[in-house]
């Protein structure tokens, strides 16, 4: 029969096609040993810092240089170098002065930087950029305001200063951070139209910057590849080349790692993380970290208007047990609203697991029977299902009936973004890029702060921690003691008021090939390619 | 074996695993097995065993208890929307069957475009705007079958109405109200009947599908489509239980149900014949 | 000729016939947005749009003019190309819908192939050896594919083919991590690495597009089976057949006239299997990471893309339109074979 010999035909090819291809096995090593490949989560959507992107965080850091950079620690116990903020070292800027009053700051520029365009670096470049943010209204305009600027004068091709308000603590510290970014404005100015005048349309698929590394091909939501920037000030970095892909599920980024088809990867689960450790080939590298795990607690809407009931909540729940089944033991309780290791954090552990009492203060508060809510969650980080999922198994050991309800990463985000606040209780991560005790909670904790996600609001709080924040900087850097006793009595207060539910601090974890050495810990939980270099 | 030599025996295993299915669903919370939401930290992940047969999943929550109270979900889903998608097609069916003219053109057409349209998408489009909530899902089930039942009870209605007994019941003055229930769903009816386990094999489909994207019933309440997305990322790391228990029990139900349907079209072609 | 005038009239047919359904579905897509309760232009705009933004969309849609207004002005922009912006990639739908075609109709035409090869043969050689070991043995292939969801059939193989047994590579999508594409001529891999001579990649590629494929003709197969049975045993009991063997024609032409007279059915079963096979193709890019329009419309719906969903939704119906058309054509090119 014709069809029949068809078949036969189609089967014999497909079998042969078969044989043949699982010679021609998938598994490859990085060709180049001075490329590096990475499996990422999400490609950014565009390279400007003011709009922070899933995939951006990674990749634009390493597309713009800063005016000064943190200088970075020896290793500690566990072989891991992190930034020691107390030091900062210039980068953009070769030197600088403040004056007495501590509001105006100057800085000198250094001289001979060329960006990937062939522009040179001048104070015109610093200007633009902080025009640009404050024209934007978004962080950076924020970043600003939180370090009292006001304005950028450019005195000289080679001389910028920042006028300021009022001193304040981090300011220099700010500066170190990705955002407000500098931009080769010169370039900027060309692919600026009348109707955009920052050139934010070329910047969904362009960068123009000073950094090591420049944009050489890149593919929406798919793969971007970066090549060295060969007009950097500084030596040219070991990896000349660097594939950032998109690999959506964790699973398969795990299994590129494992396979030794990538040198890196990003957002493992933590069984994962646990194999990746136990692959002699690969390594998960683990810092303390920024990153808290937490609850919101919207003081707006009933019952988190009591603050007994928020109290509740946080007896109500064995941190450990989430720290057992979501994040396998790695990490720690979260102490307080500030991380340990922040200027001036302090330990403020109180609310050691205890239902009765969480029942106790329920009844106080007018609710004997204990009480119904609804907790909001999404995907955003990749443990927030099931930390939502171990909340209500444990809150209903006090009483309190929580109902789940998911919502997306990029709901989560607006509702909670500071013109919106429309949720009374939802998962959410905490992360603050300074670490410091006053700028961390100038973020989350006043009306003004960007990243107050539950709109707490204490108006004494809110003055006393601005107090704290506008003393200046001794010797022009190290963030002055002062202020730690007066955010001390803050962290108190936060602690004692529980807007929050305090879980866990995983930790920041980087898996990589166990070849890919001198990755430090940055407050932004990226990497810099320049840094890293692959082992013989 | 279950190949319809004997037409006998496959059917009777149809019927018995709707039975224990059913059996199962409807006794769940009085059979002796652990709370599905039940949180085991010490037991995260694990392998079947002689205590957790069918193992754990991510959060230590017995497999074997969540896939017996799935099919309540599933299965009540998908037997009620089937019985109202039933009600209103032969409702609707018989109307604009036995009134044609423009209500039945109109109608027709417009039934058409829903075969010719892969309607899970539709399912999905709108599950992902409204609120995840099993009535939601119901309703949503309930219009992608509906139209089927419309379509074959108003194809059996007009059929009907054009039998001379119509003309005859009219002379004797019974109200055109009476003519269609009294003579013509009775004789209209049965042959949709049979469309019915097909139908609800199809639905507890869209439900599992719908909860392996993402829209519809979400986790933790138990449903086999979420717990198969939920096991997916541990089938390359050896983690096979977690993904494979619930769909085979969609595997089961439908099975079972195509073996009764196969063989209720086969009894319908005889009696046509 | 007089076949193309016969097929451009078909043509023509079929493009009036499937107005409907494709302003149906434009109905359906724009209707969707406005099932909840939110301002469509706050949903078109995406959870990062500004107050600015949101307000310059709904002026674009006519927010405050009557709803059957807005649905004017939403078809004029279907018609003059402007099917709205994806607030996820920031690339235009319209775009992002013309890159994955490709990849789709690559996996599709493949698997439905395999499908239709294998079901509509089987169907047919049971139903000629009806009652004998392989007639069983087909039925229970068939009633066990029809079975099993689409999505549990491609994790079942994955987890069989590719991790245990490793013949198969991960499901990352249509290429390894750092393979390279063939050079872009139409898109479609297979073809362009044919047209460049890159026989190692088309394995490559084939190698790829094997399992998902594969998941898609199972299901696909399963049903045209049943049918190409069902359609082959009606017609070979029928008149018509009973007169020819009668008369003592060969039964290996008797055979190619039961195919001929039961192609109709058949072609149609197939063409109602490739409808369903684009929702089920969808759940096999989203588990294969594909990069496909199922998986880009998938992950539009859960992350709430609506001018994605929508663009996505209509798509569908072009493609179903097309598929019907195809399926015309082929009715009336095989009715041009008498064979006999």
């Amino acid at each position: 029969m014709q069809k029949r010999s068809i078949t036969k035909l189609i089967l014999a090819f497909t079998v042969s096609s078969l044989l043949g291809l699982s010679v021609a096995s998938p598994v490859q090593s990085a060709e180049n040993d001075q490329t590096l490949t990475i499996a990422a989560q999400d490609i950014p959507l565009g390279f400007d810092s003011d709009i922070l992107t899933p995939g951006g965080q990674q990749v634009i850091p390493q597309l713009f240089e800063p005016l000064v950079d943190f200088n970075v620690t020896p290793r500690n116990s566990t072989g891991v170098r992190s930034i020691d903020t107390n030091r900062v070292l210039g980068r953009l800027a070769s030197a600088w002065v403040k004056d007495s009053s501590g509001t105006k700051w100057t800085f000198t520029l250094r001289s001979g930087v060329k960006s990937p365009f062939g522009n040179t670096f001048t104070a015109k470049d610093v200007k633009w950029s902080w025009d640009k943010s404050t024209a934007q209204g978004r962080t950076g305009n924020f970043l600003k305001r939180i370090s009292n600027v006001i304005e950028v004068k450019e005195l000289r091709p080679n001389k910028v200063q920042f006028i300021l308000d009022k001193p304040n603590a981090f300011f220099i510290q700010v500066l170190a951070l990705t955002t407000p970014a500098i931009y080769d404005s010169t370039q900027m100015r060309k692919v600026a139209t009348p109707t955009d005048p920052w050139g934010l349309v070329w910047l969904k698929t362009n960068a123009a910057g000073y950094g090591p590394y420049m944009i050489d091909t890149y593919e929406a939501g798919t793969q971007i590849v970066l090549k060295a920037n060969p007009n950097y000030y500084r030596p040219q970095p070991y990896f000349t080349k660097v594939i950032y892909r998109s690999v959506p599920e964790s699973s398969n980024r795990a299994q590129l790692l494992n396979s030794g088809s990538v040198d890196w990867v990003e957002s493992l689960t933590y069984d994962q993380i646990s194999r990746v450790n136990s692959n002699p080939k690969t390594i998960a590298r683990i810092a303390d970290g920024n990153l808290q795990v937490r609850l919101v607690m919207n003081p707006k809407f009933k019952p988190f208007d009591d603050v007994r009931v928020r109290q509740a909540v946080n007896y109500a729940i064995d941190k450990s047990v989430i720290g057992k089944t979501v994040f396998k033991g790695y990490g720690k309780e979260m102490v307080g609203p500030v991380v340990p290791g922040f200027a001036c954090s302090i330990n403020t552990t109180k609310y050691d697991v205890d239902y009765t009492k969480a029942k106790q203060l329920l009844a106080a508060a007018g609710y004997p029977d204990g009480i119904s809510v609804k907790l909001i969650y999404s995907e955003y980080s990749i443990w927030d299902p099931e930390v939502a999922l171990q909340v209500q198994q444990e809150l209903k050991k006090a009483n309190i009936n929580v109902e789940l309800e998911k919502i997306t990463n990029a709901s989560i985000i607006s509702r909670s973004a500071i013109t919106t606040r429309d949720m009374a209780f939802f998962v959410l991560f905490e992360q603050t890029q300074i670490p410091d005790a006053g700028y961390s909670l100038g973020l989350t904790s006043v009306p003004s702060g960007a990243a107050n996600r539950g709109g707490y609001n204490n108006p004494s709080f809110t003055s006393s921690l601005g107090a704290a924040n506008n003393i200046a900087p001794e010797l022009g850097q190290k963030i002055s003691v002062k202020r730690c006793p007066m955010l001390a009595k803050l962290q108190q207060t936060h602690v004692d008021e529980a807007p929050w539910a305090y879980l866990w601090r995983p930790g920041a974890v980087f898996a990589m090939n166990k070849k890919i050495e001198g990755w430090v810990w940055r407050s932004d939980n990226a990497p810099r390619w320049y840094d890293l270099r692959r082992s013989r | 074996m279950k190949l319809g030599l004997k037409g006998g025996l496959s059917v009777k295993i149809g019927y018995a695993l709707v039975a224990i299915y059913t059996g199962l669903a409807v006794f769940a919370p009085y059979l002796p097995l652990r709370d599905p939401n039940e949180i085991n930290v010490d037991n995260l992940m694990s392998r079947p065993s002689r205590e957790y047969p069918f193992g754990t999943d991510l959060n230590g929550m017995d497999i074997l208890t969540r896939t017996i109270f799935a099919s309540r979900v599933d299965l009540s889903i998908a037997f009620s929307a089937v019985l109202l998608a039933l009600i209103l097609g032969i409702l609707i069916g018989s109307l604009i069957g036995f009134t044609g003219g423009i209500l039945d053109s109109l109608f027709s057409r417009f039934l058409d475009l829903f075969q010719s349209y892969p309607v899970l998408i539709l399912a999905l489009a709108i599950s992902g705007i409204a609120k995840d909530s099993l009535l939601t899902v119901v309703f949503i089930i309930t219009l992608v079958d509906a139209p089927v039942f419309i379509r074959l009870v108003r194809s059996e209605v007009v059929r009907l109405k054009t039998a001379l007994f119509v003309d005859s019941a009219r002379a004797l003055g019974n109200s055109d109200f009476r003519i269609v229930f009294r003579h013509i769903l009775p004789l209209a009816v049965p042959p949709v009947l049979v469309q019915i386990p097909i139908r609800i094999a199809y639905s507890i489909n869209i439900v599992a599908a719908m909860a392996f994207v993402g829209v519809g019933i979400q986790p933790p309440t138990p449903e086999w489509g979420s717990m198969i997305k939920l096991g997916t990322p541990y089938i390359g790391s050896g983690q096979w239980w977690m993904a494979i228990f619930p769909g085979l029990a969609i595997f089961g139900i439908c099975l079972a149900l195509n073996l009764i349907s196969d063989d209720l079209q086969k009894k319908s072609l005889r009696t046509r014949a | 000729m007089l076949l193309l005038r016969r097929l451009l009239r078909l043509i023509i047919r079929r493009f009036f016939l499937s107005i409907p359904l494709i302003l149906g579905a434009s109905f359906v897509s724009f209707g969707i947005l406005r099932l909840s309760k939110s301002n469509p232009a706050v949903l078109i705009a995406g959870p990062q749009a500004d107050a600015a933004t949101i307000e310059k969309i709904g002026n674009e849609l006519g927010l405050s003019k009557p709803i059957l207004e807005q649905y004017v002005i939403y078809l004029s922009h279907l018609f003059s190309g402007n099917w709205g912006t994806s607030w996820n990639s920031g690339l235009p739908v319209l775009e992002e819908i013309f890159r994955r075609i490709p990849p789709t109709l690559e996996l599709l035409s493949f698997g439905l192939l395999l499908g239709v090869l294998g079901g509509v043969s089987l169907g047919f050689l049971s139903a000629r050896k009806q009652g004998s070991f392989s007639d069983l043995f087909t039925k229970a292939i068939s009633l066990i594919g029809v079975s099993m969801p689409i999505f549990w059939i491609g994790l079942l193989l994955i987890s069989a083919f590719t991790f245990s047994l490793q013949i198969f590579p991960p499901p990352l999508g249509r290429l390894g991590l750092f393979d390279s594409p063939p050079e872009r001529i139409t898109g479609y891999y297979t073809i362009d690495a044919l047209s460049a001579g890159q026989f190692a990649l088309f394995f490559k590629i084939i190698h790829y597009l094997f399992l998902p494929a594969l998941t898609i003709a199972i299901v696909a197969g399963s049903q045209i089976l049943k049918q190409a049975r069902a359609s082959t045993l009606e017609i070979q009991n029928s008149e018509v057949v009973r007169f020819y063997r009668a008369n003592g024609v060969s039964e290996f032409k008797v055979s190619k006239l039961i195919l001929l007279l039961a192609s109709p059915t058949i072609l149609t079963s197939i063409a109602m299997t490739a409808v369903y096979a684009l929702a089920g193709s969808a759940l096999v890019e989203l588990i294969f990471s594909w990069g496909g329009l199922g998986q880009w419309g998938l992950t539009a719906i859960t992350s709430l893309d609506y001018s994605v969903v929508q663009g996505y939704v209509l798509t569908l119906a072009i493609f179903s339109t097309l598929i019907f058309l195809i399926l015309d054509i082929v009715i009336a090119l095989v009715d041009k074979r008498k064979l006999i």
